[in-house]
């Protein structure tokens, strides 16, 4: 004898067990590809966790910081992470500032990369709408640069934030000061706690310095509508071609192994 | 079995009515009636079918249909109409055969064996070819049969017939013997006889028409049997597409312009998508006012990534226009899509899933139009010694690169810095103490020296011009920022080339 309950509402019973055994429906994504994740990580673990798990799709996410803060390159880690994974990108930079090489050794894959150079800042609105309507790009990144904010109205962020909605795209904001304001979903704010050069020699004699390292990083959510803010964590950049030393560094602070991989200046002869 | 043959006539009626109403389709429903010559006395050669109910006929001038009713639009003959129509005809066709001939004036014949074995029966090919005729603007009447002329008089008599073989004589013998057109003397003496059908023709002893009428008559007799063994003359496709149109008065206003624009590339669109293509570039011909005769300003557009997307075209001639406005108002205008083929994707059933790529096209095409075309694309580091060099490919790529096909797992967990650009490097003071950089100052920036790095000197290109020996350093300056810059040693001048950021 069935429970009263299903004997009550046989349809709403039936309906629960075929649920049970088979799956949801939307669940089943047969001859689909694979559902994207609403979140989008960088790869490293740190900042992935500080995120938990990363850009949000849909919405604006903001990175800022001062000059070599190392906000390019983290921004460039998150369009690394997406396009190696085969999905697309698409940078607007407006100050014409991208660096293919850098890009590359970081790894992003190129030929997954859209990028857009539009001169000013209101045409790379405009661009940036465009891709978002066009839809099918993973991580939108509109790179401010040092190109004037002057006639911008902060209703355009508004419209940015609901062209992101209406996409799959997670937009990312990279600016030296905070844009967006309340549209921003996630906003980071990054500082350089410490320039790495190559070896205790450079710190008693620094013009006998001849090798550049890379930076270490402080992270902080400035703004989240999902976490709390003020989390930070600390992230090491490295230089390029200086891959080995900085594998040797083990943390912040302190010189590490790293002191013992000091070459000296190299002479590069092309042709 | 050798496959019995089958021709398809596609006609359109009232060709000059139609040809305007593929450029004004607000004039569907209204009394037209459209002139050949020059002022008043400019006869009236094509009347709608509501100017026909008002008592307005052919033969008319222009002075007379107006006084028979005030209001009949009265258009000259135009021959960009004509013409475009006439070739959005052709494409039509050759959509659906590759053996198509030109009847002229608004009938084309095709080769519709092959094509009835594509769409299953000849009815579903004649309500594809007039669906299609939708799309360009053009009402159209389609017949089939086993010769051109039965495939003509099929269409003359219903918008959509096809004859089987072996009913020829059976659907021709009842039609009026004017639906083949014969000369005018033929015609009276036929009159005389009191011949008034098809069937009555083909009934009477062929010889004894022969000796009557002569040569004309035994070809007349042939048609009306539907004894036509003659072959299609093909006519190429079209590698452009060109659509025209004069302009009432000269405009000197860039939005009027564009708004006419809009129109031509809405028909070349149409016209472009029947043969499965899309637009690969634009050209612009532009008949100014004071110009010579013959003489015409041109503007070629090149298409980055090929659309059939009218907005993005539009744009990318907005931009072009805008760029360099014409010199004096615009008379005529010409727009011509030179096609390309889509580029083909194939998508992958295992990786996330990418937008189409006509979407995709449409979108680096407005792109395009908003940062020119040097300003939008698929970055690629250049083989070179020259730091920085890379070149813009079209997106997405049409080739695979060597990288591709690598997992996300493939990003190294050790981050490396990214460089920002400065383009072109920017020309900077640097103080030196026994060589070494201790004080930079730019625009934007500047300060005390803190830390160096360098010099890395690199030397490239002394085959050719342009050749350049540099000495690099990094610098990280009091300011807070960490740049990297270079001597140029053939100028000993110093410049600033990039952040690390």
């Amino acid at each position: 004898m069935a429970p009263p309950e299903e004997r009550a509402q046989p349809l709403a019973c039936a309906a629960r067990l075929a649920l049970t055994r088979v799956g949801k429906a939307c669940g089943v994504s047969l001859g689909l590809s694979p559902l994207s994740p609403l979140r989008l990580g960088c790869g490293i673990k740190a900042v992935d966790a500080l995120l938990r798990g990363g850009l949000v799709r849909g919405r604006i996410n903001e990175i800022t910081g001062a000059p070599s803060s190392g906000r390019t390159s983290l921004a460039w880690r998150f369009l690394a992470s997406a396009t190696r994974a085969g999905e697309l990108g698409a940078v607007i930079d407006c100050g014409n500032n991208f660096d293919a090489s850098s890009a590359e050794a970081i790894g992003i894959e190129l030929s997954r990369l859209l990028l857009a150079s539009p001169g000013n800042l209101r045409c790379g609105l405009h661009c940036t709408e465009e891709v978002l309507a066009g839809g099918g790009f993973a991580l939108v990144v509109l790179d401010v640069g040092s190109t004037s904010m002057r006639g911008i109205a902060s209703s355009a962020w508004l419209r940015l934030a609901k062209r992101a909605e209406h996409s799959a795209s997670a937009l990312l904001l990279l600016s030296s000061t905070p844009l967006a304001g309340p549209s921003a979903f996630l906003s980071l704010s990054l500082r350089r706690i410490e320039t790495r050069w190559n070896s205790p020699v450079a710190k008693k004699h620094p013009c006998l310095a001849t090798l550049f390292c890379g930076l270490v990083v402080e992270v902080r959510v400035r703004r989240s509508r999902v976490g709390p803010a003020g989390e930070s964590t600390v992230v090491y950049f490295t230089s390029e071609g200086m891959p080995l030393i900085a594998c040797e560094v083990p943390g912040v602070g302190g010189g590490g192994k790293g002191e013992a991989g000091w070459e000296g200046p190299k002479a590069a002869q092309g042709g | 079995m050798r496959q019995k043959r089958r021709i398809a006539c596609i006609a359109v009626d009232e060709f000059p009515l139609a040809a305007l109403y593929r450029v004004e389709p607000e004039l569907r429903g209204r009394p037209v009636v459209i002139t050949e010559g020059v002022g008043p006395r400019a006869e009236v050669i094509s009347v709608s079918a509501e100017a026909r109910r008002l008592g307005l006929c052919t033969g008319l001038s222009a002075t007379q249909a107006q006084a028979v009713c005030s209001r009949v639009v009265v258009r000259p003959l135009c021959a960009d109409n004509l013409l475009g129509a006439e070739n959005a005809l052709l494409d039509l066709a050759h959509s659906f055969s590759s053996c198509v001939e030109n009847a002229g004036f608004g009938v084309v014949f095709l080769e519709a064996s092959g094509s009835t074995a594509m769409y299953g029966s000849e009815e579903r090919l004649m309500a594809a070819v007039s669906a299609q005729g939708q799309k360009v603007g053009l009402t159209l009447r389609v017949g089939v049969g086993s010769s051109k002329v039965v495939a003509r008089l099929a269409a003359s008599v219903s918008e959509a017939l096809a004859v089987p073989a072996g009913e020829e004589a059976s659907f021709m013998a009842s039609l009026p013997i004017d639906l083949l057109e014969p000369s005018h003397e033929v015609a009276l003496s036929l009159d005389r006889w009191g011949i008034r059908t098809i069937g009555q023709l083909v009934s009477l002893p062929a010889d004894q028409v022969v000796t009557r009428l002569g040569k004309p008559g035994w070809e007349l007799v042939r048609r009306a049997r539907g004894e036509d063994t003659a072959l299609l003359c093909p006519s190429a496709p079209a590698r452009e597409f060109v659509e025209a149109t004069e302009l009432e008065y000269p405009v000197d206003n860039m939005e009027p312009l564009l708004f006419v624009l809009r129109a031509l590339l809405e028909r070349l669109v149409a016209r472009v998508k029947l043969q499965g293509l899309t637009a690969g570039s634009l050209r612009v011909s532009l008949w100014l006012a004071g110009m010579a005769r013959g003489e015409t300003e041109e503007r070629t557009i090149g298409v980055v990534s090929p659309t059939d997307e009218v907005k993005a075209l539009l744009a990318l001639l907005r931009v072009e226009l805008e760029r360099k406005p014409p010199s004096a108002p615009v008379e005529r205008v010409q727009v011509t899509i030179r096609p390309a083929r889509p580029r083909p994707v194939e998508l992958d059933m295992f990786s996330p899933a990418r937008p189409s790529p006509r979407k995709l096209a449409a979108t680096v095409a407005k792109l395009v139009a908003a940062c020119g075309v040097n300003g939008v694309g698929s970055p690629y580091p250049l083989d070179s010694y020259r730091p920085g060099d890379f070149r813009l490919d079209c997106f997405p790529p049409a080739r695979k690169r060597s990288a591709e096909g690598l997992d996300a797992s493939c990003v190294e967990e050790l981050s490396h810095l990214a460089l920002r650009a400065i383009r072109p490097p920017a020309p900077v003071e640097v103080f030196c103490d026994r060589g070494w950089p201790v004080f930079v100052r730019g625009r934007g920036f500047g300060g005390r020296v803190v830390n160096t790095a360098g010099p890395w000197r690199v030397e490239g290109e002394w085959w050719r011009e342009g050749s350049f020996s540099r000495e690099y350093f990094d610098l990280e300056v009091s300011d807070g920022g960490i740049y990297r810059i270079y001597r140029d040693l053939a100028s000993q001048n110093w410049f600033i080339d990039g952040t690390y950021d």
